[in-house]
């Protein structure tokens, strides 16, 4: 290791004695200057594949941008016709909304009641906790391919039980109102270890004396989660609430895996929706659009949570 | 001074981490430089060269081509072909978007309703001289054959499989119901889509997953209009889209008929699969199952039943009789365009297309008409009466240049017939709504 930075971090005494503003500044600006190369090749990154594609894309957004056709600019007209014209994008919009709106009650609910079982301390307890985290660390792919075997009509597992018990199990994935079901269930149980590995580090965290003192003044079990648990678990709780949210916005795998956005639109999600028009149809222009349509709704929600926030979290540092 | 020397010296160091991540990711598949001190030294001319092969087959598939491939090798040392494998059903998608980013391999298998996009965007080599070449033989191709491939006079590609798909049935089934097979029927003219569901019919126990008959091929729920239903529509005289492939035409009485009867067999009767369901017929829960000749291959694994093939039955409007078609094409702009038409030339010559003729029914005549073609079969006289002489009358499906727009349509309805969204009628109204400005484009 060469001593180069440590040498030129230590300011010389012979030069503090000199005019020390300006060699504050020296010393400020120079400091600056390796604080940047540090984070270049972060910056460097980010900038071609992050922040030039973005651009690009937005600029494509202005085209009609095909790989079959050269593209021609045509301003704001894919934005237009998107709102106006696209029933299929609103389709899509309401299509991801349930599946917001299924995805997070069953997985906060779900993963905050598996943290509470789980912090107890009992033998065995770190088995259950490694199994219920295990499919976080699995591949989307692979979890959503196995679903799909075991909801399939013919030979499917579920369907294999139900006949067990003499049911015809139905067409999962052709019935359009049981696939999108389906898909949230297979999405939350893959995610929920995840939520709950953030809920057991909050709760272990809440001060044990809380609890005693509550006890002492003779409050119920009930009340004492609702009084004590939830609010002093409110950051952590507020944190799974965007991750889940802007996540459930994003779902995209499991729908290319199980359904093809199918059947009929009937799990036609707006990611999904995105990549069908740019990879399928080719429309890239288009698909740009409604990517950034996407964009702004997220912003716009997350933007709407921040300022909800004041009131949920009781206890922030 | 030191201080210039440490921020040169930092600046080294960040940019040569930077060169390390950069230098890592040379295009995988494109031309590998030759080595100049080892051609130097070899005083070989000739370049080592490359090659990509995409195809959408199956590990024989794959198997059969790396053994041609080795053989390649021993003629033309300094080539080798790598096979890439894309799945049927993101072929065309995957193939267009390498194109786009000039990636795409460099020799190809490509489906009749592919070609049309790809030769519209000037995207496929010409490979005319071919036609020229005397050892190559070019008059044994079968004319008809080329249409697809042939634009303004100009040679694209080179057919390899013009399947015309037929009935893979398990006599076993048959004999054990006393039934008569569809190849008997056949012969006495009665082979037709009424007596195929009656046998179905007696066949048929949906409760214990045994069902009459299977138009959708294996995992092939999702292009199930176009890879399995064609021959059904076209047998009902009925058609999706009109000759010139402007219009949408599948809503007439005929169109009607041909998916009631199709939605009755799989909701009513219950003599065919539900949708979804992925009961093969090497399983022996199959009576009747509509596949191409390249199923072959998997057939003849089975060891359970005895099995034979009969040709598609007839409808008020023919057999409907539909050919598969998949070509050879060279990839426009590749570096290597010249030695991949050698590759092609190898591949579509006499000798080599009796080799993928145990799959792939061949577009040369030679071969086509060998014994040994028809000895590929269960029997040569079944080869015959399913594969040869429903040549003359089969079609090959429609191609279109914005086809993704169309089947992703298409799909979406026939997706409202597996979960029984609406009638037949309804359906079909919807269907043309929805697609008649697409073809109109």
């Amino acid at each position: 290791m060469s001593t180069y930075p440590a040498s030129a971090l230590e300011a010389k005494p012979t030069e503090i004695l000199k005019t020390k503003s300006s060699n504050q500044s020296r010393l400020k600006r120079r400091n600056a200057l390796y604080g940047y190369l540090f984070i270049s090749p972060m910056m460097l990154g980010f900038l071609i594949f992050m922040a030039g594609p973005i651009l690009a894309a937005f600029v494509l957004s202005l085209t009609d941008y095909s790989l079959l056709h050269p593209s021609t600019f045509v301003g704001a007209d894919n934005y237009a016709q998107v709102l106006t014209k696209d029933d299929l994008f609103w389709t899509s919009i309401k299509n991801t909304l349930y599946f917001s709106a299924g995805l997070i009650p069953l997985n906060l609910g779900l993963s905050l009641a598996l943290a509470i079982l789980l912090s107890a301390k009992l033998p065995g307890m770190g088995i259950f906790r490694t199994a219920i985290f295990t499919p976080v660390v699995t591949s989307i792919i692979v979890w959503a391919i196995v679903w799909k075997y075991v909801f399939a009509t013919d030979a499917g597992l579920v369907n294999q039980i139900l006949g067990f018990f003499g049911v015809t199990g139905p067409a999962w994935m052709y019935n359009t109102h049981l696939v999108m079901p389906v898909v949230i269930l297979v999405s939350v149980l893959k995610k929920v270890g995840m939520n709950m590995v953030i809920f057991l580090a909050a709760l272990q965290d809440v001060p044990k004396m809380y609890y005693e003192a509550a006890t002492i003044d003779g409050a119920s079990k009930w009340k004492q989660f609702t009084k004590i648990t939830l609010p002093m678990i409110s950051p952590s709780l507020f944190l799974t609430l965007i991750i889940t949210l802007i996540g459930s916005l994003k779902v995209f795998s499991q729908i290319v895996v199980m359904t093809d956005g199918g059947p009929g639109t009937s799990t036609n999600v707006l990611v999904y929706y995105i990549y069908k028009l740019a990879f399928k149809t080719f429309d890239l222009g288009y698909a740009s659009a409604v990517a950034f349509i996407l964009f702004f709704l997220v912003l716009a929600l997350t933007i709407v949570q921040w300022y909800f926030r004041k009131r949920w979290v009781h206890h922030e540092e | 001074m030191k201080k210039a020397l440490t921020v040169a010296a930092s600046v080294v160091v960040v940019s040569s981490l930077l060169a390390g991540c950069g230098s890592q990711n040379t295009p995988a598949g494109t031309t590998t430089p030759a080595n100049s001190n080892a051609a130097a030294a070899s005083k070989a001319p000739a370049k080592d060269v490359k090659l990509t092969f995409s195809i959408w087959g199956s590990d024989a598939h794959k198997k059969m081509y790396e053994d041609l491939i080795a053989n390649y090798k021993k003629i033309k040392p300094n080539v080798s072909v790598e096979i890439m494998t894309i799945p049927a059903a993101d072929y065309q998608q995957k193939i267009s978007v390498m194109m786009a980013s000039k990636t795409a391999p460099d020799i190809m298998w490509m489906l009749e309703r592919a070609i049309p996009q790809f030769l519209t965007a000037d995207q496929i080599e010409d490979i005319s001289a071919i036609k020229t070449d005397a050892a190559y033989d070019f008059k044994d191709v079968i004319p008809s054959t080329l249409d697809l491939v042939t634009k303004n006079d100009k040679l694209y590609g080179v057919p390899f499989s013009t399947p015309p798909n037929m009935i893979y049935y398990n006599k076993n089934l048959f004999k054990e119901k006393g039934l008569k097979t569809p190849t008997e029927l056949y012969k006495e003219g009665n082979w037709t889509y009424e007596e195929m569901a009656k046998a179905a019919q007696a066949i048929a126990q949906p409760d214990k997953g045994v069902y009459g008959f299977n138009l959708i091929r294996p995992a092939g729920w999702g292009a199930s209009w176009i890879e399995s239903l064609q021959t059904l529509v076209w047998a009902n005289g009925a058609d999706f889209f009109s000759k010139d492939g402007k219009k949408f035409t599948l809503n007439s009485p005929e169109g009607q008929k041909a998916l009631q009867f199709f939605s009755d067999a799989m909701f009513k009767t219950k003599i065919h699969p539900k949708p979804g369901d992925q009961t093969t017929f090497e399983s022996g829960k199959i009576g009747m199952q509509q596949d191409l000749l390249s199923y072959m291959g998997k057939a003849k694994a089975i060891k359970d039943f005895v099995w034979d093939i009969a040709p598609m039955p007839k409808g008020s409007g023919g057999q409907g009789t539909t050919l598969g078609y998949a070509a050879y094409m060279v990839t426009k702009g590749s570096p290597n365009a010249a030695e991949a038409v050698e590759f092609l030339k190898f591949l579509s010559s006499k000798e080599n297309m009796t080799v993928t003729s145990q799959y792939f029914v061949p577009g040369r005549k030679s071969v086509l008409e060998s014994d040994g073609f028809l000895k590929q079969g269960p029997s040569p006289e079944s080869m015959k009466t399913a594969v040869l002489d429903q040549m003359a009358q089969g079609r090959v499906r429609q191609g279109f240049q914005n086809f993704q727009k169309i089947d992703d349509k298409m799909k979406l309805h026939f997706d409202a017939i597996y979960t029984q969204a609406g009638t037949i009628p309804d359906i079909l109204k919807k269907m043309e709504q929805d697609v008649s400005p697409i073809l109109a484009q």
